[in-house]
């Protein structure tokens, strides 16, 4: 069953001017849950611009999002900050940790938004900095940690609000080969013990490796 | 989590936050104490005004406030002084004789008001024999023969000083001149210049029987309070009781200078007597008569007109300017600390929008992540806000103990005591402020940290998630 439906998408830059930029051209996708793709392509080819889309931190400029029956497009801006915080994980290619809190804290601020009580917060976050293998880095901010660590809190995080899926834009961008490995095992780990959906926006070829189904941008335009 | 995070925020940038507090803090450090250095100035002048020159209330025949004439006397003033006395609230009263009159000596002469006072009730309403003004001048005392007591200036003016004579001319109470001869026995020397130079002090009985004034009379009843500044409830009863009021010439003569409405003059001439009312009834009468709703406003203006019998005036009426300055304190403070805090605001706006525009990409994935609007918005005008506050309670507990320790010590401005003199202030000012006024400060210090973080606040919130997460 898919969760994610994109119908004839369309996100055109500097639309009116003399110089449009089609960043995401007529795209008909479909996502099922479980899945582990990888949207693949050059830079530039509006990789990020789709992903943002489907993240619904973007205006199409025409076309359909839908998310689990909802179309997204539809709903106002404080629903739709809430509709993320309730349905979409993020993984961002810098990490993006609060820098003054700790790695639980950063875990548990998602739950926060959400209103969990403390002792739910504390235990999930826990749990999930365990199953990406950082229990031990609990109480550390993220300036002590690794990139590769902080990345990994940045998947548990991701995880926290129990998203329908998870959007990982180049999330191994900055990372260099042994903690992009173990940062992939975790996500794929995760994909399959535990059914996360993951999508991911990346060129490099240890992701794409690892991919379950690939989506190849050009232009903006799906060509496979 | 979202009062957490906006704490630990401020201190990311631990230099620039502690810029921010440091110029808070001085500038309130400054602006507290400077009010509450004006405040120990005001007080200390109203302490010696109270003290020494118009006590807390005084009562005297109405005619007389108007024209202090000898023959505007309270008769029976005993029978109002043990009345009076009877009042829990009052500490002490003194009656006095009033006169203006020329005094000379031999080289020159001067015009003042002469008082004439009895010298033990006197020490009770007023601290005026604490300020002799040095071991030769008593008060009262080592003259039998009728002594005097005058300002450090009218004595330099008079080139006089103490066991000198000095003659007094006056007219009695028969319209004859009379002239009398006293002794100075001291020579007073007030913080207030104006008061030295204006006044002299004699004993009641003398003076009484130089004018030939009956046993019985005075021109005034000076009556001080344990709390000195709280007249009203005295004040109003005494009225109540002693005051009366008549719709006679004179009235009517105040009528038409205070510019009460004609219909309100003809009404008043039309009823016109010479019967005394108390207040009760001469309400009763204007409101039966003819005072209709439109004329209400007036009917405070006309009682004051219509006044007669004795007269009972607080400090604040005796001397307005103090009681001006009284009620204008608070907004001092309110004006001083406010500009203050208003250049101190732009400050923080500067700041918080370097906070804002330095984390950008972070408000980004707060937004992207479910970090609704209004939340964001509360974090940074709560950053704002503790920011200040950090600053308010370091400058404010600074201005205490500073404010604390001068209310104690003193600022010593003898420098400045011939100028502040003139002015009627002290030269020794123990600054002081009320403890109410700490927290209407703390108060203001949190709404200039709302004010100066909405524009910051409101660019957080205009961010572009997606945007934001590239920069």
């Amino acid at each position: 069953m898919s969760i994610i439906t994109l119908s004839n998408l369309n996100k055109i830059y500097n639309e009116g001017t003399d110089i449009p930029v089609h960043a995401v051209n007529n795209v008909d996708l479909s996502f099922e849950a479980g899945e582990f793709s990888v949207i693949k392509g050059a830079s530039g080819c509006g990789k990020t611009t789709l992903l943002n889309l489907l993240g619904g931190l973007d205006t199409p400029s025409s076309g359909n999002i839908i998310i689990d029956g909802v179309e997204i497009g539809k709903l106002s801006a404080s629903n739709l900050t809430n509709f993320r915080m309730n349905n979409i994980g993020f993984v961002f290619q810098a990490y993006n940790l609060i820098p003054v809190l700790t790695a639980r804290e950063n875990v548990e601020f998602i739950m926060h938004l959400q209103h969990k009580s403390k002792k739910e917060r504390k235990e999930r976050a826990l749990a999930l900095l365990e199953s990406v293998g950082l229990r031990d880095r609990a109480d550390v901010r993220p300036g002590k940690l690794s990139g590769g660590q902080q990345q990994r809190v940045a998947v548990a995080r991701a995880l926290a609000s129990k998203p329908k899926f998870i959007l990982a834009d180049e999330p191994t961008a900055n990372l260099d080969t042994k903690a992009t490995e173990n940062l992939l095992d975790i996500m794929e780990n995760l994909n399959k013990v535990e059914g996360i959906t993951f999508i991911f926006a990346s060129h490099d070829d240890r992701v794409i490796k690892k991919a379950h189904r690939l989506i190849e941008l050009e232009d903006g335009k799906v060509i496979g | 989590m979202i009062l957490e995070i906006a704490w630990k925020n401020i201190w990311r940038s631990k230099l620039r936050s502690l810029v921010v507090i440091v110029a808070i803090a001085i500038g309130l450090l400054g602006g507290v104490t400077a009010v509450a250095f004006m405040n120990g100035l005001l007080i200390g002048r109203i302490d010696d005004a109270l003290e020494i020159e118009v006590s807390s209330i005084q009562l005297h025949n109405a005619d007389f406030m108007e024209n202090s004439e000898l023959k505007y006397l309270i008769d029976n003033v005993d029978d109002y002084i043990v009345d009076i006395e009877k009042d829990s609230s009052v500490k002490a009263v003194s009656k006095r004789l009033v006169i203006e009159t020329m005094v000379s000596s031999n080289r020159a002469a001067a015009g003042l008001s002469l008082i004439g006072v009895d010298p033990e009730k006197e020490k009770q309403v007023s601290r005026l024999y604490e300020k002799m003004l040095d071991s030769n001048s008593t008060y009262f005392v080592g003259v039998k023969n009728r002594p005097i007591i005058i300002g450090e200036k009218v004595a330099k003016k008079l080139k006089v000083h103490v066991r000198s004579k000095l003659a007094i001319s006056a007219v009695d109470v028969n319209g004859v001149s009379v002239r009398s001869v006293f002794r100075i026995v001291g020579i007073f020397r007030t913080q207030n210049g104006g008061f030295d130079e204006m006044n002299a002090f004699v004993r009641f009985k003398d003076l009484q029987k130089i004018l030939g004034i009956e046993d019985g009379k005075a021109h005034e009843v000076a009556i001080i309070l344990h709390k000195m500044l709280e007249t009203e409830t005295l004040k109003n009863t005494l009225q109540e009781k002693y005051t009366r009021y008549r719709i006679n010439n004179k009235s009517l003569l105040r009528v038409l200078n205070d510019s009460i409405p004609e219909s309100v003059y003809y009404k008043l001439l039309s009823i016109k007597s010479d019967k005394e009312y108390s207040k009760i009834e001469f309400e009763s009468m204007l409101k039966n008569s003819f005072i209709e709703k439109t004329n209400e406003l007036y009917s405070k203006q006309v009682l004051t007109a219509c006044e007669t019998g004795i007269e009972v005036s607080e400090w604040k009426q005796l001397s307005p300017e103090l009681a001006m300055q009284t009620s204008w304190m608070d907004f001092v403070l309110y004006i001083f600390v406010g500009i203050i805090l208003a250049a101190l605001g732009f400050g923080i706006v500067n700041t918080m929008l370097m906070v804002v525009l330095e984390r950008i990409r972070e408000i980004g994935m707060l937004i992207a992540i479910g970090m609704n609007r209004r939340r964001v918005f509360s974090m940074i005008v709560l950053e704002s806000v503790m920011l200040s506050l950090v600053g308010g309670v370091v400058g404010l507990f600074l201005a205490g103990s500073l404010v604390s320790f001068l209310s104690i010590n003193g600022i010593d401005m003898s420098m400045f005591s011939d100028g502040l003199r003139a002015l009627g202030y002290p030269s020794m000012v123990y600054p002081y402020i009320e403890a109410d006024n700490y927290i209407k400060v703390t108060l203001m210090v949190v709404i200039t940290g709302i004010l100066a973080a909405i524009y910051p606040a409101l660019h957080a919130v205009r961010i572009n998630p997606s945007i934001a997460i590239r920069e």
